[in-house]
């Protein structure tokens, strides 16, 4: 048996949808000068960087490409929260171990 | 005591309820009820509406059908992602999050598993290495199954890398989650065994995760038991441990998903080499810690049999309040961890079978089966009362069975009750015999008048017939589908095989049966074991499942014999890919096992099996005539591949095997 790897980009798949067009990312691979077409049959979807950078593209390799490149679909959000929840679990286990220890010397 | 920790329930309810309805964000301005015309302010506003402010405005109406939505971002937990008109409703999108979710599921479930009785146990607590051990596998497989991730997470990245708070996170989580185990649930090892039916009803699946609490619950002690190593033990670990490098260097398909659907948190999402690695361990590790806890526990049959039937009756409860709402529904699967949400609605589906509470009608009849066949024994054979709440109970049971419909473990249920009938109330043994052997007849003659449109011929090709025909054959444009369809009327397998043997589309396993179900070397006292299987297939209306197994089960020799991996069915799904997208699994425990370990290990335990049942072969045990009823079901169906029915499985040949008796 041949051993393939599918590796599926399902960000792309979510923000971009099914690629009903000819033209596939490994078309555009490292080519600086690509120019992207507009396909009619493209919803026009609007993407965002996470130094704040908002774009329109009209195809769905466009899309693709910046998916690709970090973009997403939502805007990123300005606090991150799963920061929050880290040191939150950081400082409920410190919290926690520090109560228990004296309330065991405490019983003791 | 008690009083004081269904406090702690109440709280840990109370405290789920808050965050999933968004309550700590639903001030601000007054939102419009919601319609088509303010359907677009509605999906401008993603995550600014609470659900609770949601549900305040606009009620708990038909038209709305609220489903979770996990790739959201943290802040958008209990709010409103995104609404989208379906028909004459509306799909309602709420947001949740997989690190909330972690935490309040398991708050929740530690605090019900707090209500059980501590005890002192003999087992040395080596915690914080079993813990260490514990969480290290359960956050690899965080990063192994990075597709699935992907999928459900929208910060998600498997890369260790300053910055992915979301994954560093999720390690800190399985830790603090893997301590609570072990400080919560260490002091009750004792008893824990004796509440193992409650996995039918809490079923301790994480919403947005392939991970199942009771899993890293059972991998936990499973470290304990193996701290006790004896000769038997190592050689057992040391030839699983061989088969688990076969599994990991074995050339295969690689796919970097698997839609888990229903078996979510016991069945890997990948096969790549590193899952394949940890989901063995997993196995290994689930196995050993099902046996300590079994040793080790305090067999109460007076609890376990308490706990079958209040499980059962909550199981058929919240099955039907599940089925009104389809919000309380939604709630019910967060609350429970279940693997799918609850049937909406009383109608049955195919087969005329309603599924209730459970992921699988199939699994939940077996289920019930076994609880009447338990009270059966408890009435009629042990000749105790029942206190009015247990007729209540049992009543319940009765129509979750009745709806389940499955006929397989009625009949098997009608047959183990009529033996022990028959064994308690005939002293005379001739009597007795006799009558078993008339019980026999009138069952081989009903059967004949049943199955005498077919003859044996056509029932013993039948599952080959039903593999050929679901191949994908009709894929190839240069094969004439008329000529194909010709040969299979005529059933004449040996030009079939001989014409399509050498293309793709058939799988080897079907190239294998239909190969040994024409072969002429056949030993002529003995019948083909092909025709045996095909009759068996006919005879329990298993042919077409069977023929589809076949059909798309497509091993190399190494594989069909020492298996792909314990919970690896993505090369079974994929390599001929026959089921576009539907989880449609082998329906049998049987065949699922092969695909997991191969037919050598899954012929050594059946022979395993035989060998324990024939040995303690006693007709006054309950623990034989419930082996005997789950052996019989699980040929048939798939309910092995669900945990509740894989730990209760064990759980009863192990009480067999050491002939604790549980009066």
């Amino acid at each position: 048996m041949m051993a393939t790897l599918f590796n599926i980009d399902f960000k792309i798949d979510k923000i971009c949808g099914e690629n009903n067009s000819l033209v596939t990312l490994s078309d555009v691979g490292n080519n600086p000068n690509f120019i992207f077409r507009n396909d009619p049959n493209f919803e026009l979807i609007t993407l965002y960087s996470a130094d704040g950078g908002k774009i329109n593209v009209n195809s769905w390799v466009e899309c693709a490409n910046y998916v690709s490149g970090g973009w997403t679909n939502g805007i990123f959000p300005t606090v991150n929260y799963e920061s929050y929840f880290f040191y939150f679990l950081i400082f409920s286990s410190l919290t926690y171990s520090i109560i228990s220890n004296i309330y065991k010397k405490y019983a003791d | 005591m008690q009083t004081k920790q269904y406090k702690v329930i109440a709280l840990s309810v109370l405290l789920i309820t808050v965050a999933l309805l968004g309550l700590p964000y639903s001030g601000g301005d007054e939102i419009m009820p919601l319609s088509n015309e303010t359907l677009l302010t509605y999906q401008s506003s993603s995550c600014e509406v609470s659900l609770f402010k949601f549900l305040l405005t606009n009620g708990l109406s038909d038209m709305f059908t609220f489903k979770f939505d996990s790739y959201s971002n943290m802040d958008c937990f209990g709010k409103i992602k995104y609404i989208e008109p379906v028909k004459d409703s509306y799909l309602v999108l709420v947001g949740t999050h997989t690190l909330i979710n972690l935490l309040l599921q398991s708050i929740f479930w530690l605090t019900i598993i707090g209500l059980i009785k501590k005890e002192k146990t003999n087992v040395g607590n080596y915690s914080i290495f079993i813990i260490l051990l514990t969480s290290s596998i359960f956050s690899s497989l965080f990063i192994t199954e990075n597709n699935y991730n992907a999928f459900k997470n929208t910060t998600y990245s498997p890369k260790l890398e300053p910055g992915n708070y979301l994954t560093f996170s999720y390690f800190l989580s399985i830790l603090l989650i893997v301590f609570f185990i072990n400080k919560i649930l260490f002091v009750r090892m004792k008893s824990l065994i004796n509440y193992f039916p409650y996995l039918f009803l809490i079923g301790g699946v994480y919403q947005n995760l392939n991970l199942n609490f009771f899993v890293i619950v059972f991998v936990f002690f499973g470290f304990y038991n193996l701290l006790k190593l004896n000769w038997s033990k190592s050689i057992i670990s040391i030839i699983y441990f061989l088969m688990t490098a076969f599994w990991v260097v074995s050339e295969r398909n690689q796919y970097g998903y698997f839609d888990v659907d229903k078996l979510r948190g016991f069945v890997s999402s990948s096969n790549n080499s590193l899952s394949i690695l940890l989901w063995s361990l997993i196995f290994f590790l689930i196995v050993n810690g099902i046996l300590l806890l079994i040793k080790e526990g305090n067999a109460n049959f007076e609890l376990l049999f308490d706990n079958f039937l209040k499980s059962s009756f909550f199981i058929v409860f919240f099955g039907l309040v599940a089925s009104f709402s389809n919000f309380i529904n939604l709630s019910i699967f967060y609350l429970f961890g279940q693997n799918k949400q609850s049937k909406l609605g009383l109608d049955s589906v195919a087969g005329n079978t309603w599924r209730g509470f459970s992921p699988s009608a199939e699994g939940i009849g077996e289920f019930y089966g076994l609880v009447l066949f338990i009270s059966f024994w408890v009435l009629f054979v042990q000749k105790r009362k029942f206190d009015n709440a247990q007729y209540i109970y049992l009543i319940f049971t009765f129509y979750g069975f009745f709806r389940a419909n499955n006929i397989a473990a009625l009949i098997t249920l009608m047959l183990v009750i009529t033996l022990i009938f028959l064994y308690k109330n005939i002293a005379d043994v001739r009597l007795r015999n006799t009558l078993y052997l008339f019980l026999a007849t009138i069952f081989i003659i009903s059967s004949y008048f049943i199955l005498r449109q077919n003859t044996y011929a056509e029932m013993g090709s039948g599952v080959v017939f039903e593999g050929w025909q679901n191949s994908r054959l009709s894929d190839v444009p240069e094969i004439n589908m008329d000529i194909v369809g010709d040969h299979l009327k005529g059933k004449d397998f040996k030009t079939l095989l001989e014409t399509y043997k050498n293309t793709d589309v058939i799988s080897s396993s079907l190239l294998a049966i239909t190969n040994t179900l024409i072969s002429e070397n056949n030993i002529r006292i003995l019948p083909n074991p092909i025709a045996v299987i095909g009759t068996a297939g006919v005879f329990i209306n298993r042919a077409e499942k069977w023929g589809l197994f076949f059909a798309s089960y497509d091993p190399s020799l190494s594989t069909a014999l020492l298996g792909s991996g314990p919970f690896n069915i993505s090369n079974y799904y994929y390599d001929q890919n026959l089921f576009d997208g539907s989880l449609i699994l082998p329906h049998s425990s049987i065949f699922s096992y092969v695909i997991y370990l191969g037919i050598i290990p899954v012929l050594f335990l059946i022979i395993y099996l035989l060998f324990v049942v024939f040995k303690n072969f006693n007709l006054n045990d309950l623990n034989f005539y419930v082996v005997l009823y789950l052996s019989i079901n699980l040929l048939k169906s798939d309910s092995l591949l669900y945990f509740p029915s894989f730990v209760m499985f064990l759980y009863f040949i192990r009480r067999l095997k050491e002939k604790k008796e549980l009066n």
